[in-house]
């Protein structure tokens, strides 16, 4: 499944273009960090899950 | 009211929704105006939201087909505390609530602290006032001012009080440096009751003067008239 892929939002107008993009690189790796957290932790769900119902899950979630 | 008081609240707002630990870091937008701040934290706090919606959807999903106790377990032991507070606005309030009854305390303030509330202000309603006052309580001991801040909007009137009356002047006085929501100021003046406000208010050698300042000024002229009369208490 493709990545989905959003738009960071535009940094405060009064800021000059060096700051505009120190903060945009500050929110892009919040951004990642907050992916990888979630793509680890629904793998880590799965082996939480009892096993009879781990097939139906991983298709519902997309797994 | 300060111009730099009003960003410099702005500033360490960011900087917990970034995940920046040492708010110095974004110094460099001491210079910004905070409505310029306020507006793209919310924009980052809608991304951050919106950007795995879809996948988090079907996980809301996947939890119909498990019971509120294994799910709680699920999200303590595996998910964790960011991914439990984006599902919590996800899943119907009273299904997330039944989960949340589940969770140990610590984790649900891990998790308060994660939580927009108003993705899940229903959620936050019918929070009992006595888990309130604990969440609360284990928050300000993490030291997450920014997300009790949050929630005071959220809150009825009695959880509020009760949380009011538990905090110290200390806490309470970060808090309200960070607080969100129109009012919200003299809400938590008026639950507190002017002679403690006073209290608070006086000068102390605590290094937080900033935070004073920007209490007072956000208050309104009959709350500041009340601090200037005698306490007759």
């Amino acid at each position: 499944m493709p990545r989905q892929t959003h738009q960071l939002p535009d940094p405060p107008a009064s800021l000059d273009d060096e700051r505009a993009a120190q903060l945009s690189a500050a929110t892009e790796t919040a951004l990642r960090r907050q992916r990888r957290e979630l793509g680890e932790a629904l793998a880590r769900a799965l082996d939480h899950i009892p096993r009879p119902l781990r097939g139906a899950v991983r298709r519902v979630v997309g797994l | 009211m300060s111009a730099a008081a009003e960003t410099r609240s702005e500033i360490v707002k960011l900087a917990r929704v970034l995940g920046v630990e040492d708010t110095h870091e974004l110094d460099y937008l001491q210079k910004v105006p905070a409505a310029e701040l306020r507006a793209y934290r919310e924009a980052v706090t809608d991304l951050m939201y919106d950007a795995d919606r879809e996948r988090l959807g079907r996980t809301a999903d996947a939890a119909r087909l498990l019971p509120a106790r294994t799910l709680a377990k699920i999200g303590e032991a595996a998910l964790g505390p960011l991914i439990c507070a984006h599902l919590s606005g996800l899943l119907e309030p009273k299904r997330a609530a039944e989960i949340a009854e589940h969770f140990s305390l610590d984790f649900l303030a891990q998790l308060a602290a994660e939580l927009d509330p108003r993705r899940a202000d229903e959620v936050v309603v019918s929070t009992s006032p006595e888990r309130v006052v604990e969440i609360a309580l284990a928050l300000a001991k993490r030291g997450e001012y920014v997300a009790m801040g949050r929630f005071v909007a959220h809150l009825d009137e009695a959880p509020l009080a009760a949380a009011t009356g538990r905090l110290s002047d200390e806490d309470l006085l970060r808090m309200s440096f960070v607080l969100e929501g129109d009012g919200a100021h003299e809400r938590l003046f008026e639950r507190a009751g002017a002679p403690r406000m006073r209290k608070l208010l006086a000068a102390a050698p605590d290094g937080l003067d900033e935070e004073r300042a920007y209490l007072r000024d956000h208050l309104s002229a009959d709350q500041r008239k009340a601090l200037r009369a005698r306490s007759k208490m």
